[in-house]
């Protein structure tokens, strides 16, 4: 069974409202129980099939279909067939070695070593000893000094004897039908070499359900034709008319179809923009790989900034070497530099920011759009890839995705912003909200957000957020205050779909990505 | 982010009249993280931002508590600085090396506790790491102002001079100081420039330091000393003077008497330092509400200004000065001011308001198309994957094989942290050949489809596309049933018929593998995966698959419009 198949959830032994469900039998059905009612008792599966003139498989089927219309009932034996060892018979003529022992010794060699050398023992000292132990246990013998002496008990057949005597004619005997010193012999011959063959064996018997006999006798004189199933031939002949249709097992679970969708976090993803999108917000998209002077420079971060570095910020480089013309940029790059330098206090270069990298943020791409499009008013989102070049864990990923939003106009104000993650987190189905004071190199002033979770009973800081500083905006063009805030997205999707490793959301595995609801509760 | 230990006790005792909850509920309102509380250990550890340097002290983070907990308001002066005789020559061969230096002299009766000399080091570290940039910008020395004679001279030498290094008993000549000790290893770059490196040495010609490297053994602190000198030198005059100004505040917190002291230098020539000179800036009043939402009075606003520890005065009407300490270096402009009001007024007591200016939002142009094709080849039963932009070279290697001028166009990642990331996908073949050997044990026929970027150079940019890889896997998956899949999709989706010409491509069945032409145009690949390939990720099961160029397509089939009739 696969993974993703239902489990049955009842056994499928006996249907509950059977007077409803019954309206005919199938002819497999019949002949079973036409047999089982002439028998009117048990019957062996063995005898039913050459009685009914079925095949082994035509009669388990119909079999199947009879208990669960619960007309028939079903006993099962467990029993063991004995018989003596093929070897028993042939080499040692049914004569066990202690009895074999004593006609030795009544021959007249009582010395161990000549029993043992003698003809029936073939120097098998292991057999000697083994018939001298239950010759002892038999009361046969007594040993005095290397001598065997016979008892008179020996005359008579022991417990085992008795039993290979009624095997010798009888070929074989059921377990159950042994008295209880015939068990007992039995019990210890089966621990004995080659003595006996024990066969276990599963006997079925059936015969009619007796409460049931007067429906069974209905069905059996009822002479309508029965169907199995509608095929497309009785369709067209209108044979349909003719026939009453097989009443088939309509509660067993079946396996599952194979099915195409969507992944689930870019189906979460497109719930999350869905909202945005009823917020007022349009889409944007840009490029993952950006110029240094997009990803950084154009934030107001400094050339020495810590996060440019190597371990936190994955650099690009190929066979023939990459930079950046920045020629579309070109006043913009001379108006950036003048904040840089301005504010900073250092010698700007313009090298350093025509490297490229892997954006560590969705920022660059707000950026081109506002500087593009000098959007007086706007407000719009993306939802993308971002890169860290951190190490890999159950709670970061190297890619992740980041959704982030602006709004700009003249009027626009830190509560609106406030107001504007408020919506989103309500549309979201967040409630409990806080919003405290934090700082990102690019926004005055900058708030981060803390939202509760009721699953996990606590605060979780979720997006960042502030106004676009005017060493920002102002070289853009553009003159509003921008608004923006965003985040990393996985951890809203981890809280989603309950995952406490954020790796799962990319192993693409089947099973999971098949168990993942297209309609979450 | 930072972190800094401030014991609860201490935060105990300075608010008696809040319970230690109440304390640690305003903790994040001006601006910090709590990282951790321990109760056992009496601290509470604290995050803060790069920008607040400041913060990198107990006492930095109890004055600025004290403002917004309404204890003490306003700027915290220092406005007796006492004057000295001391003073420090600069000598000009400095000028390319490490030109500027900056001190002062802090006294006090009783010695330094091992808890202060602790703190003070642990503030020297964060502020060389942080503001100094690792000791580029700025860094700065402590010593033990009663083992030094004045006048000092900040000088350059070669690396043959010789002297005991803090922690040492030992001679040892700067040279092998930057060449053989950790400390020279790790910083000695900053002073590559040139053949000479800087020195501070007192009037008995002994070296007190060898800036941004160590210090001298003379004048080292301890749990004795009760008189400081500190120096700050740098390539950068505004953060030595920050640098400065921030240890001033902590030694003034920790009852010391500031001293002056005079440098003369010939590139600024005679500066007493330290400068306190508080920051001032002008901010109307208007821009500060219509940025805010609020509706302040000039009085309220330095009301706010004052919990923020800044004071505030009404200049002309509608314009407010900001006056803040200089440790503040994160305030520039009026984007600063209007943040410090903000944190005074309470951001819990900014009530959401709503923008009422109407914006119809919409998806964009490549949503809307891939909006589509999901839905053709989920209804064509393909199940979507993800997978990360960034390959190992091997797994490059192990899908395309026989395809070495590829490798000649791949974009590789500097300096990766991670062995299986190093270079950006050309195609989102691997990862799907990759994704299909992954799920090996479950149930087959796999169909699946992924959409993504792929990279390559171009000359000296980036080539960076939308590409669309559908993938069927099992027992009997040919080139029929793909190609079928494949025109399916064209045509349900777009209505496009598509001619697919022989190829010879290494990683597919010979003969078993065709272009996808869009009228004359190539837009993509379809096949039988080769079964090297197969064997290469251990498949057990019959692979094949197209890939086209969605931004290709797009192009072709100007998808780009939007109109609806």
């Amino acid at each position: 069974m696969y993974k993703d198949e239902i489990k049955d959830s009842k056994s499928a032994s006996a249907a509950s409202n059977t007077e409803d469900t019954i309206t005919s039998l199938h002819p497999i059905e019949k002949k079973i129980l036409l047999v089982l009612n002439s028998i009117g008792n048990w019957i062996k599966e063995i005898d039913l099939v050459n009685e009914s003139g079925l095949t082994i498989d035509q009669l388990r089927r119909g079999i199947e279909w009879l208990r669960y219309k619960n007309l028939i009932e079903i006993s099962d034996i467990y029993d063991s067939k004995i018989s003596l060892h093929s070897k028993m018979i042939e080499i040692h003529n049914c004569i066990l070695p202690e009895r074999k022992l004593i006609n030795i010794v009544s021959e007249g060699k009582a010395k161990l070593s000549d029993i043992i050398k003698s003809e029936p023992f073939h120097n098998n000292e292991k057999e000697v000893f083994g018939a001298i132990r239950y010759s002892k246990n038999n009361k046969w013998i007594q040993i005095e000094e290397n001598r065997v002496r016979v008892l008179p008990d020996a005359n008579e057949p022991s417990r085992e004897e008795n039993l290979i005597i009624k095997l010798k004619s009888a070929k074989f005997v059921l377990a159950s039908s042994l008295g209880p010193d015939d068990k007992i012999a039995c019990e210890a011959l089966a621990k004995r070499h080659e003595i006996l063959t024990i066969e276990k064996i599963h006997e079925r018997n059936y015969r009619v359900l007796k409460e049931q006999l007067p429906r069974i006798d209905k069905f059996l004189k009822s002479s309508n034709n029965f169907a199995r199933r509608l095929t497309k031939d009785m369709l067209v002949s209108q044979d349909w008319k003719k026939f009453h249709f097989e009443q088939i097992d309509v509660e067993a679970p079946l396996p599952l179809v194979n099915y195409g969708k969507k992944n689930p976090l870019i189906d979460f993803i497109d719930e999350v923009k869905e909202i945005l999108i009823s917020m007022g917000f349009s889409e944007i998209e840009g490029y993952l790989t950006q110029p240094s002077f997009w990803n950084f420079d154009a934030l107001f971060i400094p050339q020495d900034h810590s996060a440019r570095e190597m371990q936190d910020t994955f650099y690009l480089n190929s066979t023939w070497g990459l930079s950046s013309s920045l020629i579309k940029e070109k006043q913009l790059v001379k108006a950036i530099s003048s904040v840089h330098e301005s504010s900073w206090h250092y010698n700007w270069d313009i090298k350093e920011s025509q490297s490229y990298v892997l954006r560590t943020h969705t920022t660059p791409v707000t950026l081109q759009y506002l500087w593009e499009n000098s959007s007086e008013k706007d407000k719009v989102f993306l939802i993308g890839r971002v890169f860290r070049n951190e190490k890999a864990s159950f709670k970061h990923l190297v890619e992740f995705h980041q959704v982030e939003g602006i709004y700009t106009n003249s009027k626009a104000t830190l509560r609106h912003l406030i107001g504007i993650q408020s919506e989103f987190y309500s549309k979201l189905g967040i409630k409990k909200i806080k919003f405290w004071p934090t700082f990102f190199p690019y926004t005055e002033p900058s708030l981060q957000s803390m939202v509760f979770n009721e699953k996990l009973n606590k605060w979780i800081e979720l997006f960042g957020m502030g106004i676009f500083r005017t060493e920002v905006t102002k070289p853009l063009g553009i003159k509003n205050p921008v608004l923006a805030w965003g985040g990393g997205f996985e951890r809203l999707a981890m809280l989603r779909f309950n995952l406490n490793d954020i790796r799962e959301l990319y192993t693409n595995n089947l099973t999971w990505l098949k168990s993942v609801p297209q309609c979450p509760l | 982010m930072p972190v800094v230990n401030v014991r609860l006790g201490l935060l105990q005792r300075t608010f008696p009249d809040l319970s230690q909850d109440e304390i640690i509920a305003k903790v994040p309102y001006v601006g910090l993280d709590i990282e951790l509380i321990d109760p056992d250990q009496d601290l509470i550890k604290l995050e803060f931002n790069p920008n607040r340097p400041d913060f990198a002290s107990e006492n930095g983070i109890i004055r600025a508590l004290k403002g917004i907990l309404g204890v003490e308001v306003g700027m915290p002066s220092i406005t007796n600085i006492q004057h000295s005789q001391q003073c420090i020559f600069v000598d000009e061969k400095l000028k390319n090396i490490r030109p500027l230096i900056y001190g002062l002299t802090a006294k006090r009766k009783i010695p330094l506790s091992n808890t202060e000399l602790t703190q003070l080091i642990s503030i020297q570290e964060d502020l060389h790491n942080g503001l100094g940039r690792k000791r580029k910008k700025s860094s700065i020395g402590l010593h033990n102002y009663d083992a030094l004679t004045f006048p000092l001279q900040y000088r350059a030498t070669t690396i043959e001079r010789k002297f005991v290094p803090l922690d040492s008993v030992e001679e040892t000549s700067l040279g092998q100081i930057l060449h053989e000790s950790e400390i020279g290893k790790r910083y000695g770059n900053l002073l590559k420039k040139s053949d000479l490196v800087p020195i501070l040495e007192d009037d008995h010609k002994r070296v007190v330091s060898f800036p941004p490297i160590i210090n001298g053994s003379i004048s080292k602190i301890d749990a004795n000393t009760k008189n400081l000198f500190v120096e700050v030198t740098a390539t950068n005059f505004k953060t030595a003077k920050e640098m400065l100004a921030i240890l001033s505040y902590e030694l003034v917190d920790m009852r010391f008497e500031l001293f002056n002291v005079t440098v003369h230098s010939p590139f600024e020539g005679n500066v007493i330092s330290p400068n306190l000179d508080p920051i001032i800036i002008e901010a109307d009043v208007d821009k500060i509400n219509n940025t805010l939402g609020l509706d302040l009075v000039p009085n309220k606003i330095i009301e706010c200004l004052h919990k923020s520890r800044c004071n505030g005065i009404v200049t002309t009407k509608g314009t407010v000065k900001c006056i803040a300490p200089s440790y503040r270096i994160d305030l520039f402009d009026i984007n600063d001011v209007i943040e410090e009001v903000a944190i005074g007024y309470g951001i819990n007591n900014l009530i959401p308001d709503y923008p009422e200016v109407y914006f119809g939002g919409k998806k964009n142009n490549h949503s809307l198309v891939f909006d589509k094709i999901r839905e053709t080849l989920v209804g064509l039963g393909f199940v979507e994957i993800i997978n990360p932009n960034i390959i190992s070279k091997k797994a490059l290697e192990q899908t395309f094989i026989f395809e070495k001028e590829l490798f000649d166009k791949l974009i590789w990642l500097g300096d990766s942290q991670n062995a299986e990331y190093e270079v950006l996908r050309t195609s989102l073949i691997p990862s799907t050949i990759n994704t299909l050997s992954f799920n090996i044990h479950e149930r087959y026929p796999q169909k699946f489809f992924e959409i993504g970027k792929i990279f390559r150079g171009e000359g000296n940019s980036i080539y960076e596309a939308w590409s669309l890889c559908g993938s069927i896997a099992h027992d009997s998956a040919d080139y029929t049933e793909i190609k079928s899949n494949l025109e399916s999709f064209m045509k349900y989706c777009f209505d496009k018929t598509i001619s697919t010409p022989r190829v010879q491509t290494g990683y597919l069945l010979n003969g078993h593998s065709a272009k996808v032409m869009l009228d004359t145009d190539q837009i993509g690949l379809v096949g039988e995966i080769h079964p090297q390939v197969l064997s290469n990720h251990n498949m057990r099961t019959l692979v094949s698959l197209f890939e086209i160029d969605l931004s290709k397509i797009i192009e072709l089939l100007s998808l780009t419009r939007q109109d609806v009739f």
